[in-house]
């Protein structure tokens, strides 16, 4: 695997880690709230066109559920129930739903 | 024996707004609460005097086709105890009924997306199996049964998506995956998933 690392880090960026260590207790690390930081926002920063894109990419194999799944954030899950549940309700025969 | 299906204010006026109303409101068998009756009642009374196109003329445009429905007895409504008050009081009433009654319902139609999550967070919680399909799924039925064309039912869902603004990339595909019926020949590319 390479050893690819993003330098998301600005100066003021340093400068809250650096004194964010000073204030935290037990330390910081500093990759884990990297980490958790770009996590949650790729969803945000996000246009719905690349959310698209991604989305069929994951669907076409290309890319794993993980990876759609912090691309789109909770938007995922909500649509893959509801597509689940919308093919299971149509499986269904649907005359029992027409009124009397 | 099949559940009910429940539905939303909203969704009953993103049905009532387009052309084929009538053969959800007149055909197809659906359950709302009280509470939800009052909102579209309030909607008609707000809206009666707006200007046509206007967000209240939509809401009581909708909102007094679905109490057409009501009337014609296609729409069926229960009592919830309490009884919720305030903004989201309708959909509120379907959360309590979900919670207190769940086993009672196939499956909830809501437009709004938090609704949604707060209903499948209830029926979960509650171990009921309800189902939180597509908006369009009622259209869906009526299509299924023959009441709609293909052309109209795929014509519909695009003038939903249309009416309520939706451009997002999960409000289209929410509207459309796991209905099994091909709409590319009758949809503008730009309404499909």
């Amino acid at each position: 695997m390479s050893e690819d690392t993003v330098q998301f880090r600005s100066k003021p960026i340093k400068e809250v880690f650096e004194s964010l260590k000073e204030v935290r207790i037990g330390g910081l690390n500093e990759s884990e709230v990297g980490r958790e930081a770009v996590e949650r926002l790729i969803p945000e920063i996000l246009s719905d066109r690349e959310k698209i894109e991604l989305y069929e990419m994951y669907e076409g194999n290309e890319i794993s559920e993980d990876a759609v799944r912090i691309a789109l954030g909770d938007d995922f899950d909500e649509m893959e129930r509801m597509i689940e549940d919308t093919s299971e309700m149509a499986e269904k025969d649907t005359s029992r739903y027409l009124s009397e | 024996m099949a559940g009910s299906l429940l539905i939303d204010t909203d969704a009953l006026i993103a049905v009532g707004n387009t052309d084929c109303w009538e053969a959800v409101f007149h055909e197809v068998g659906l359950t709302t609460t009280y509470v939800v009756k009052g909102e579209l009642e309030r909607h008609i009374k707000e809206g009666k005097n707006s200007p046509e196109g206007s967000p209240d003329w939509y809401r009581y445009n909708g909102s007094r086709r679905a109490i057409e429905g009501v009337d014609s007895g296609s729409i069926s409504l229960i009592n919830t105890v309490p009884k919720p008050h305030g903004k989201d009081a309708g959909e509120e009433s379907l959360r309590t009924q979900v919670a207190q009654e769940g086993d009672r319902y196939d499956a909830v139609f809501l437009m709004d997306r938090e609704g949604r999550e707060c209903i499948r967070k209830t029926a979960d919680s509650n171990g009921y199996d309800v189902k939180i399909p597509s908006p369009a799924f009622p259209l869906y039925i009526a299509y299924d049964n023959g009441l709609l064309s293909k052309k109209e039912f795929c014509e519909v869902n695009q003038e939903i998506i249309e009416n309520e603004g939706w451009t997002g990339y999960r409000a289209v595909k929410v509207m459309w995956e796991g209905i099994p019926v091909d709409c590319s020949a009758y949809v503008e590319p730009d309404y499909l998933p």
